[in-house]
């Protein structure tokens, strides 16, 4: 019986000698980040040369405009981490004449917070990328709606639209949230 | 965010794939009570046996396949976010985490006047927890849609089915018999009463999320065919957390969450050295109606983004709130509080083995039994098997096959030697022993024991114990 006992205890010191760990170093949980890319796509639109025509005076608009509403910095979240902000456009442009696209952030109270324009030649396929980071991007932090106003230039001979011969106006865009979690 | 950070390592640091319940050493080992647990057809030599409140059977797993705690804190100068990186895109959706704990807090058995029956009755507490790896959701969240070098992931899948977890705990009255038909067959049976704790599971999920080219747009984002439920019972009362420590006791016992489960068995004597036994158990359910709450996402949505459509002036068009509208309408969620049904893990295990070498009587009771027919009940002072264990699981069962050795010295100690070998695992070696020191029965036993060496590095850790009282 003795002999069984010891043979026990034997394997328990055994086992509790061999049982070690590695050396470890938790603190480096305090230096653990994530970058997020985030792209999501945004606003579009396609006008043609009615959308610019003013039927009952049988005129021209010289602009036209819109507002959405954008939630994208209401969180948290986003808020919190977010250290780029990328916008991309692609414009196609088969009118011609010349545009000037006018694109604003808007706060609550409808004050711009940041504001950006394209110019758009006549018959041009154009690409814009506008990135806002550090204090551009605090102010954009601020931005509740987003306001497009498209501003149809004249043209050089002084003639102005019409119905036929149709003409377009297309707009793609895509954003890019970067953030940085630690 | 700290916290959501913190979780995040956390769940990668336990993203453990094992092979959870699986008692290799007490399976078959019938010097222990507790294998009527595994085995209720398992062949009883002794009259009765109570085991010691609470510490009968103690049985806690964890482990892990291809990660360890020193692959992400070890002090080894490379930096944890590329150590966390690697992680995140060499895990598989297939693995998992896996937790279980099993306290047998009553168990007592005695053999029947006609030296047939066993019978053996008890309760034991338990919990076990299994969440698949989210691989997709986890590459989402850890790097976004976009990868690296800026270009957004397109037409790949988010695979909302790879949500997978189910985590429960519950009480189970039990009881048993164990009926010797002949000299070379032994079957079992045992009836659960379960008694659920709390539980939580989701599984079963569908869908998934993936952003196109569009038509109108660059992008179009799209949730396709999503089919997502999560239910918990026991943790949420009126959206306010309900769960607490009394509440766990108390709904172990008779928390109102109800179910019935069956455990069979059988070992047979292939001839007088080998024999072959198997069990499935349970085999049930648990209908939880306690504080319970369901949450499902069910439906399609694509998005292009916000159209602009440039209406006259002073009749501005409401895109977000219209956006916010259509997504609810297509995306219906709901939140109920309806019983639902969850299974307890089934479990079946296979066992054969053969004895050499010199005959042990066990037990003085056993003696007078000692036939000369060709069928003893004394055992083989060594012994070598092999075994099979599988346990359902949400996505697929999990399997292990084990060979060892039994080496008996004398009356008073079995040792159990074991290499077990899974889909992920070719290193277990476990160890474990029995002893009986008068009516004093006691086992323990550890798997993995090569992991001891270092248990930052260790993949996996199981072991159980526990004391009895068997009378001859």
């Amino acid at each position: 019986m003795k002999r069984h006992v010891k043979y026990l205890l034997k394997i328990l010191i055994l086992g509790t000698v061999l049982s070690c760990t590695s050396t470890i170093d938790l603190n480096q949980l305090d230096t653990v980040e994530l970058n997020q890319s985030l792209t999501s796509t945004f606003v579009y639109l396609k006008v043609n040369q009615n959308n610019f025509l003013n039927n009952t005076s049988n005129t021209e608009l010289t602009s036209l405009s819109d507002v959405s509403v954008i939630d994208i910095f209401d969180s948290d979240y986003v808020q919190e981490n977010i250290i780029t902000s990328n916008f991309s456009f692609e414009i196609e442009n088969s009118f011609n004449r010349d545009f000037i696209l006018d694109i604003a952030f808007l706060n609550a109270d409808n004050n711009t917070t940041k504001s950006f324009t394209i110019n758009v030649p006549r018959n041009s396929s154009i690409s814009h990328f506008q990135s806002y980071e550090g204090l551009d991007l605090l102010s954009l932090k601020l931005s509740q709606k987003v306001r497009i106003t498209l501003y149809l230039q004249p043209s050089d001979d002084a003639s102005i639209l019409t119905e036929g011969n149709e003409m377009n106006f297309e707009l793609k865009s895509f954003t890019n949230f970067v953030l940085k979690v630690n | 965010m700290q916290i959501q950070k913190y979780i995040y390592v956390i769940f990668c640091l336990v993203v453990f794939k094992n092979h959870s319940q699986n008692k290799k050493f007490i399976f078959g080992n019938n010097d222990v009570p507790q294998s009527l647990l595994l085995n209720p057809g398992e062949e009883v030599s002794y009259k009765k046996h109570i085991g010691i409140p609470f510490v009968s059977g103690l049985y806690f797993n964890i482990g892990s396949n291809n990660l360890t705690v020193k692959d992400i804190v070890s002090d080894d100068g490379v930096d944890i976010n590329d150590k966390i990186r690697n992680l995140i895109f060499k895990l598989k959706s297939t693995d998992y985490i896996t937790v279980n704990e099993q306290v047998d807090v009553i168990n007592i058995g005695y053999k029947l006047k006609n030296d047939k029956d066993y019978l053996n009755f008890g309760f034991y507490q338990e919990f076990d927890f299994v969440a698949y790896y989210p691989k997709d959701l986890a590459v989402l969240f850890y790097q976004g849609n976009t990868d690296i070098n800026g270009n957004i992931e397109l037409n790949s899948n988010t695979n909302f089915n790879q949500i997978s977890f189910k985590g429960q705990a519950f009480g189970v009255f039990h009881a048993g018999i164990s009926r010797k038909i002949n000299k070379r067959l032994n079957v079992g049976a045992r009836v659960k009463l379960y008694s659920g704790s709390f539980n939580v599971q989701s599984v079963n999920n569908k869908g998934s999320f993936s952003t196109v080219l569009g038509e109108n747009n660059m992008y179009q984002h799209q949730l396709n065919n999503v089919s997502f439920l999560a239910q918990s019972s026991g943790i949420l009362k009126d959206d306010e957390v309900s769960f607490s420590a009394k509440s766990l006791m108390s709904n172990l016992f008779v928390g109102g969450n109800f179910g019935l489960g069956v455990d069979v068995g059988f070992s047979y004597r292939l001839n007088e050295r080998t024999s072959l036994s198997a069990s499935a158990l349970d085999i049930g359910f648990i209908s939880y109606s306690k504080d319970v709450s369901s949450y499902s996402i069910k439906g399609n949505y694509a998005f292009e983004g916000i159209g602009l459509l440039f209406p006259e002036q002073d009749q501005p068009i409401s895109y977000w709130e219209d956006l916010i509208l259509d997504f609810d309408e297509q995306l219906v969620r709901e939140e109920k509080h309806k019983t639902y049904i969850s299974f307890p893990s089934a479990k079946i295990n296979a066992g054969l083995l053969y004895g050499f070498g010199k005959q042990i009587r066990m037990l003085s009771n056993s003696i007078s039994c000692n036939t000369n027919k060709g069928f003893s009940v004394s055992k083989y002072q060594n012994e070598i098997g092999a075994q099979f264990y599988s346990i359902l699981r949400p996505q697929f069962p999990q399997m292990a096959a084990t060979v060892f050795y039994n080496r008996r010295l004398g009356t008073f100690l079995k040792t159990k030697i074991s290499y077990t070998i899974d889909n992920y695992l070719f290193s277990n070696v476990g160890f474990g022993f029995s002893t009986q020191i008068n009516k004093l029965n006691f086992y323990a036993a550890v798997d993995n024991i090569l992991g001891y060496e270092d248990l930052f590095n260790s993949k996996k850790t199981s072991f159980s114990l526990g004391a009895n009282l068997i009378f001859d």
